[in-house]
């Protein structure tokens, strides 16, 4: 291949992990540590509730068998 | 200018040692907050996205990744970014169809091996779990090293005593902290570490771009380097085989799909989130970070490249040392860094660095300790308490962390640090593929198909530089003729578990299927 698609392909590479640390460090950050507290009130309170109103199965050892694994 | 010249000083010493208190604080205020085994083990799955993806990071930018990425940038320079390619794309995959981590989420476990034991026996379960906490401890066991060889080069200690004690002193300390709070003080303490890591990796690509002439620098570089995996010899050195090629691309990137999928320690991760769902966003924006983990490090070893050739007397006494096997490509990222980075900042990105040693260690002992209380001990004694199992992941992190200090000092890594990586983490990957994609999309997956493969994994070992010596010395020892190597090598022990256990889970079937078991 041509080396100009290489020189151009890795540049974008290192520019996108450049940007893309700066970007989450902005965007994660401060939310990361909001979560944080959130997580950390719920321990305290005990809680294991899970979100979107999503099932999971239970996380234990007697649990059922596996329904269909296609299902 | 001396080779362990360094700009670090008694200012930059009690940066660091001001960050390792701090560590230690946090681990015993965690320690509250964990009140039973899932509490320990995955933070109670109370993790959202943001804080998953910060400690995701905070794991997945171990100084370990640092220093393998940035000594492949040095030795393979651009070319080496191809890694970056494959690994993002397999993310994106995940992260797009839910492939394997969706259903996995969904079977609320807190370990792999729990699953096996769902879907097939407890003893393919115990099986399971011996195979990945013995491919993983082998594969943890250079972190140390790397870690001691950074060192090393930053702060120009050239003692291997001091070295070894401060390399002891930094895993006490994560034991301290990872035995006390568990999975809540590893994320704490990898919130903290990820948010330090980040600031610290750009600052230190700042220097590292500022230094290569910018933007235009760089592109001048990339024009006189090695730029094209696909070559199998690397133009600059100009010796054979010491580049990519065609099969060592194949098989890093057969490995690396299968690992960002079905790495423990990320899946763990996978596992504490709150949700399916969560864990499938997880994966997709999980893209972002592992591209910066698989790029700033490599620019940092291209600058080291770049520095080495132009200071030719330095370059030589460092292709001296190496030659003595006093050093290795390792060395060259932190003994560049030393130079350029001034006093004070590089107390700062040494703190960051360890950071990522720390962040790493914390998740990996947690992973493989947990495995062994959870799905070892507790099998084979017939069931226990959490506070028990608690006891066992505790007693776990200790002694693994024993046997981390024993391999990693006298340990000697015979290829690039990536290779051992890679073919180390082969032993697990390679039976766990067929085991849990089989099992979660394949009704005829039988648990004797998924023994075979799970044992048949250990070949990957054959991959490690000592190995394939000692078969091409007896098997094929012309060496202008047939010879064994490690791309090769990787690819056929990567495949074999699941050629095994496609046939062997067709002719011997689980006597009830799963399901039918369920209904009876």
């Amino acid at each position: 291949m041509n080396d100009t698609f290489w020189q151009v392909l890795w540049m974008a590479i290192l520019g996108g992990g450049l940007v893309g640390m700066a970007g989450l460090l902005l965007a994660v950050g401060t939310g990361s540590v909001r979560e944080l507290r959130q997580s950390l009130d719920e321990l305290k309170s005990g809680g294991e509730d899970a979100e979107d109103g999503e099932s999971v199965r239970p996380p234990s050892e007697t649990a059922a068998p596996e329904l269909s694994p296609d299902e | 200018m001396e080779l362990f010249e360094t700009n670090f000083t008694s200012i930059d010493w009690a940066i660091v040692a001001v960050y390792l208190g701090g560590s230690i604080l946090i681990g015993l205020w965690a320690n509250r907050y964990v009140g039973g085994l899932s509490d320990f083990l995955v933070a109670g799955r109370t993790l959202r996205i943001r804080l998953a993806l910060a400690t995701m990071t905070g794991t997945e930018l171990g100084l370990v990744t640092v220093m393998y990425v940035a000594q492949l940038g040095y030795t393979k320079q651009f070319a080496s970014l191809y890694l970056a390619v494959i690994e993002v794309l397999g993310l994106a995959v995940i992260g797009l169809t839910g492939l394997v981590v969706y259903r996995l989420r969904q079977e609320a476990v807190l370990t792999v091996p729990e699953y096996y034991e769902r879907r097939y026996t407890q003893t393919v379960r115990v099986v399971g779990a011996v195979m990945m906490v013995l491919a993983g401890v082998l594969n943890m066991g250079v972190f140390l090293k790397a870690g001691s060889l950074f060192l090393v080069g930053v702060t120009g200690l050239e003692d291997p005593m001091a070295l070894k004690l401060i390399m002891t002193g930094l895993l006490l300390l994560v034991l301290f902290y990872t035995v006390l709070g568990g999975m809540v003080s590893v994320v704490i303490t990898d919130l903290v570490q990820f948010l330090v890591l980040g600031v610290g990796s750009l600052v230190v690509s700042g220097f590292v771009l500022s230094e290569l002439g910018g933007i235009e620098g760089l592109w001048e570089l990339s024009g006189t380097t090695y730029i094209d995996p696909l070559l199998n010899d690397n133009p600059v050195t100009e010796a054979a085989g010491d580049g990519v090629g065609p099969w060592m691309l194949t098989a890093q990137w057969v490995t690396l799909s299968i690992a960002v999928m079905l790495w423990p320690a990320t899946v763990s991760r996978t596992l504490a989130v709150k949700s399916p769902t969560v864990a499938r966003r997880l994966y997709l924006f999980s893209t972002i970070p592992f591209l910066a983990r698989r790029t700033l490090p490599a620019l940092w070893g291209i600058g080291a490249f770049a520095f080495f050739s132009l200071h030719a007397d330095l370059g030589s006494d460092f292709q001296d040392q190496i030659e003595l096997e006093k050093l290795s490509t390792l060395s060259a990222m932190p003994l560049y860094l030393a130079k350029i980075i001034p006093t004070g900042l590089l107390g700062i990105v040494t703190a960051a660095m360890l950071a990522a040693f720390m962040s790493t260690h914390d998740s990996y002992l947690l992973c493989w300790s947990g495995v062994v209380a959870q799905d070892i001990v507790a099998p084979l004694c017939g069931g226990l308490s959490d506070r028990g199992r608690v006891l066992v992941t505790r007693v776990s992190i200790v002694v693994i962390g024993a046997f981390l200090l024993f391999w990693g000092l006298w340990y000697e890594v015979g290829q690039e640090l990536w290779d051992y990586l890679a073919i180390t983490g082969t032993v697990y990957l390679s039976g766990a593929l067929p085991v849990i994609v089989g099992g979660l999309y394949w009704k005829q997956a039988s648990s004797t198909g998924a023994l075979a493969a799970l044992v048949c994994g250990l070949i990957g070992v054959c991959g490690l530089s000592q190995v394939i010596e000692v078969i091409n010395r007896y098997l094929f020892p012309d060496p202008t003729g047939f010879q064994v190597f490690p791309a090769m090598m990787m690819l056929v022990t990567m495949i074999t578990p699941t050629l095994v256990f496609i046939p062997v889970s067709l002719l011997v079937p689980d006597r009830q299927q799963p399901g039918q078991e369920q209904s009876s």
